[in-house]
């Protein structure tokens, strides 16, 4: 039994790896989108995380568990600062503003050559993350959003992301739960960009980009936002997918495209709701027109 | 003080073209209050549509007219077939973000298909390698085609919003839908038209930035998109004025910064900008007051 | 246990155009206060001040002595202000049940780590708050909905659910934006029946509504609403007997 689990790992190890982190990352993303905060802030999160637990591994040596960690709590200190005062605005500027963290860190890392090494990157960076690890970070990360969710203050995540001013009538304080979600959401952002620094050898400025964002979004809005393993779904398929067709770089876009359209467009739920037999009630109201009614 | 106006020669042919690209942004948020992402992509084909005419000897103005409307015609099928679908079901405002993201995905994937992954540049011409020196200062002939260019575009959208039906239909929709419907106005066809007038500044602005840089790229676009969010920021959500004083200043901020300060944080310039403005006057650098409502 | 609620000289302007010129109303303890006037005369606006969704131009407006015209929507709430919606706004593809208990949301006692660890606090919590949860659905007469998602309900039940929502937050002071519109003969009179109740569990009431005929019914006290400002205020038989109310309300509605 060991024997065939060591050859599929062999042939399959970094496949599984890639999956667990994108699987820890679509969960970290979910944590902002279950109230309704559409970050493409995970780019800025991961680059900060990954050359700061680099950093610390490599120049000051740090333990690795502990150089993670420093690069998630840092990755969480930077939400707090954004969060804070965008996150009183409408959506749209906290998406802006989050966007332009991730280009600003971009930046950063091209240029701050003592650090990350400037547009070359840093090679040679120890392997020390270790596929076990990667599965019990799943795991309490599942049962975390788990416990969550099936608790009064899941329901009033759930509250905010279907109607932010009714929810603060009823007296939820909308803006501080925003704020932790987010908090947490760079946290594990941050740690995952350690994790996955010292698993690929080798990190650059072009790793964190905004595609890394919309791809880390694109995870649990394909899985499905509403269901909870909808994350572990989208970020699996996600990254199976194109491996299994083996398609041209070029291919591989045209392909992610189409396919995040066709989910957005003809599976609004996700793939996970393909699993549910009971269609829901449709909504009385769009949640989009409740929004727009201003004084009488 | 040569350096200073050569300075603001370019800063001006390159902020124009922002100014361009950025109104096509800010006119679909005024009209639908979202972020079109895949602006970026279309300002990319625009530019590649434009590069594969002028490889045909073809004029320069009829590059750009197949720019302006294939660009167009591109937003219209990104209305029709995304944006319309996601509003008719009325579902959560961030679907349409992830489907014009990747809506821009696919078209950069096909741009790279079909034109390759490298850099492509227009055909030189006459035209476009005259040069003048006015007291120290150059000034190509190219930036004053592209500063015109751009300046006619603008003009010739001013009149469309201001004088003629469509126009008013579209500042109506703006406004408030409700409204437009009571007043008679086709709301759909209004935010179609709203669609193809952005999607064609997005084309056009990518045969000027071609021109002006000589470089054509799959990933143009991107990086494109990312200066538009910034002007409409600095500008202010839906403010077509604030977008074309927002696009001359990130032109003339990053020209500067580049000729003052250091390359290499150009863009973190830009960027800076945008958290400043947020914190400061979320509303933008040129508008007025507009409280938030519940 | 109730609250007393003032508005002095509130104002409040929406890019330029007046919503609300200046109010001064007192919805007193314990009493239901009716407030009523022609569409745009400024009634939800005023309402949405109170609750704290928008911050006022002028004014103060106090509960029991505080000025809360500068307090977040969920401080207001916190305070003992609860409110519904005219256009109701529930979470419909929830039970009847899960949409009660967000008002309940504030009482819960089990913190983050009682949740993430499932510690014996968090069932204790959620316990005690469901079983008021379903009391007050019971209260307000629709028990046999409990488990049923809200988005198929009738406009009066969900109507209900809103005030049960309502009532969860454990108000002193609850502010009712229309909720006789829609309903029939039968349901508004059972409606009259349960804020006259909810009056005398001690909870003071302010009243928004167009049905004048309930409004009277229901109300110890009737401020009158035009143009944005506050044009009369009495007792219902005095409101009524006013030639200015009549001409500016109840006379368009004859008419």
């Amino acid at each position: 039994m060991m024997a065939v689990l060591d050859n599929f790992m062999a042939s399959y190890g970094n496949l599984v790896n890639l999956c667990l982190l994108n699987t820890l990352l679509a969960y970290g993303v979910w944590l902002a989108l279950s109230a309704n905060m559409f970050t493409l802030g995970t780019g800025g999160f991961m680059a900060a995380g990954a050359y700061c637990s680099v950093f610390l591994t490599m120049q000051v040596g740090v333990p690795f568990a502990f150089a993670v960690l420093a690069g998630g709590v840092l990755a969480a200190a930077i939400a707090l600062v954004i969060g804070a005062p965008v996150l009183k605005l409408r959506g749209d500027y906290f998406m802006l503003a989050t966007f332009a963290f991730t280009e600003v860190v971009r930046v950063i890392a091209l240029n701050w050559d003592a650090v990350t090494g400037g547009a070359i990157g840093i090679y040679g960076i120890p392997r020390h993350t270790e596929t076990w690890q990667l599965v019990v970070l799943v795991l309490i990360a599942i049962y975390f959003v788990f416990a969550l969710r099936r608790s009064y203050f899941g329901r009033s995540i759930a509250a905010i992301r279907q109607d932010d001013v009714m929810s603060q009538a009823m007296g939820v304080n909308v803006f501080a739960q925003r704020l932790s979600l987010f908090i947490a959401s760079g946290f594990v952002s941050g740690g995952v960009g350690g994790l996955a620094a010292h698993m690929n050898f080798f990190i650059g400025p072009s790793d964190f980009g905004l595609i890394r964002s919309v791809d880390a979004l694109a995870y649990p809005i394909l899985g499905g936002v509403n269901a909870l393993l909808g994350p572990l779904v989208g970020a699996i398929f996600t990254t199976i997918l194109p491996e299994l067709l083996r398609f041209s770089s070029q291919w591989r876009e045209i392909l992610m495209g189409l396919l995040i359209l066709a989910v957005v467009l003809f599976l609004p739920g996700g793939a996970m709701s393909l699993l549910r037999f009971r269609p829901r009630p449709r909504a009385a109201k769009p949640a989009g027109t409740a929004v727009r009614q201003g004084a009488e | 003080m040569t350096t200073f106006l050569q300075q603001v020669v370019n800063g001006l042919s390159l902020g124009s073209i922002y100014a361009v690209f950025a109104i096509g942004c800010t006119l679909i948020f005024g009209v639908l209050n979202i972020v079109n992402l895949a602006q970026g992509a279309f300002f990319m084909v625009g530019a590649y549509l434009g590069l594969e005419v002028a490889l045909l000897g073809l004029p320069l103005p009829l590059a750009l007219a197949v720019a302006l409307v294939g660009g167009g015609l591109l937003g219209m099928a990104s209305e029709l077939l995304v944006f319309r679908v996601l509003r008719m079901r009325g579902g959560h405002k961030w679907m349409g973000l992830v489907a014009s993201l990747a809506l821009a995905r696919l078209l950069v994937g096909l741009a790279q298909e079909i034109f390759g992954t490298a850099v492509h540049g227009y055909p030189p011409s006459s035209l476009t390698a005259m040069v003048w020196e006015v007291g120290g200062v150059r000034v190509q002939l190219l930036q004053v085609i592209v500063v015109v260019t751009a300046v006619v575009l603008m003009a010739i959208l001013g009149f469309t919003l201001q004088k003629t039906s469509m126009g008013r239909a579209i500042r109506t929709v703006a406004f408030s839908e409700d409204v437009a419907r009571i007043v008679g106005v086709e709301v759909g066809r209004t935010i179609l038209a709203t669609f193809f007038i952005a999607g064609a500044l997005a084309g056009a602005a990518g045969v000027l930035l071609g021109l002006l840089f000589n470089v054509v790229s799959p990933f143009m676009g991107e990086h494109m998109l990312v200066k538009g969010l910034t002007v409409i920021i600095l500008g202010g959500l839906g403010n077509i004025p604030g977008a074309v004083a927002g696009g001359f200043l990130l032109g003339l901020v990053e020209v500067f910064s580049v000729a003052y300060v250091s390359s290499a944080f150009r863009d973190a310039i830009g960027f800076g900008l945008i958290f400043l403005i947020l914190l400061v006057k979320p509303t933008g650098l040129f508008s007025g007051f507009e409280e938030r409502r519940a | 246990m109730a609250a007393t609620l003032e508005l002095w000289q509130v104002a409040k302007r929406f890019q330029g155009v007046v919503a609300v010129d200046s109010v001064s109303l007192t919805a007193a303890r314990g009493r239901v206060t009716g407030l009523i006037g022609p569409n745009g005369s400024g009634k939800t606006t005023t309402m949405n001040m109170i609750t704290g969704l928008y911050p006022t131009d002028a004014g103060h407006i106090k509960l029991d002595g505080v000025d809360i015209a500068r307090y977040a929507p969920h401080r207001v709430a916190a305070l003992g202000v609860a409110r519904t919606f005219q256009n109701i706004r529930l979470l419909s593809s929830e039970t009847t049940l899960h949409n009660v208990l967000l008002g309940a949301h504030r009482h819960q006692s089990a913190g983050l780590i009682d949740v993430l660890f499932s510690l014996p606090g968090l069932k204790r919590s959620e316990q005690r708050e469901t079983e008021r949860c379903a009391a007050l659905i019971d209260l307000v007469g629709i028990s046999h909905l409990r488990d049923v998602p809200v988005g198929g309900l009738s406009y009066g039940d969900r109507r209900r659910v809103e005030i049960a929502r309502a009532l969860a937050t454990k108000p002193r002071l609850l502010l009712l934006d229309e909720p006789a519109a829609g309903m029939n003969f039968a349901e508004k009179r059972a409606l009259a029946d349960l804020v006259i109740a909810i009056r005398d569990m001690g909870v003071t009431v302010l009243l928004i509504e167009h049905d004048i005929e309930f409004v009277a019914r229901v109300s110890d006290h009737i401020v009158v609403l035009n143009f944005g400002r506050e044009i009369a205020a009495g007792t219902p038989e005095e409101v009524r007997r006013m030639p200015s109310v009549i001409e500016a309300y109840l006379g368009t509605e004859d008419a």
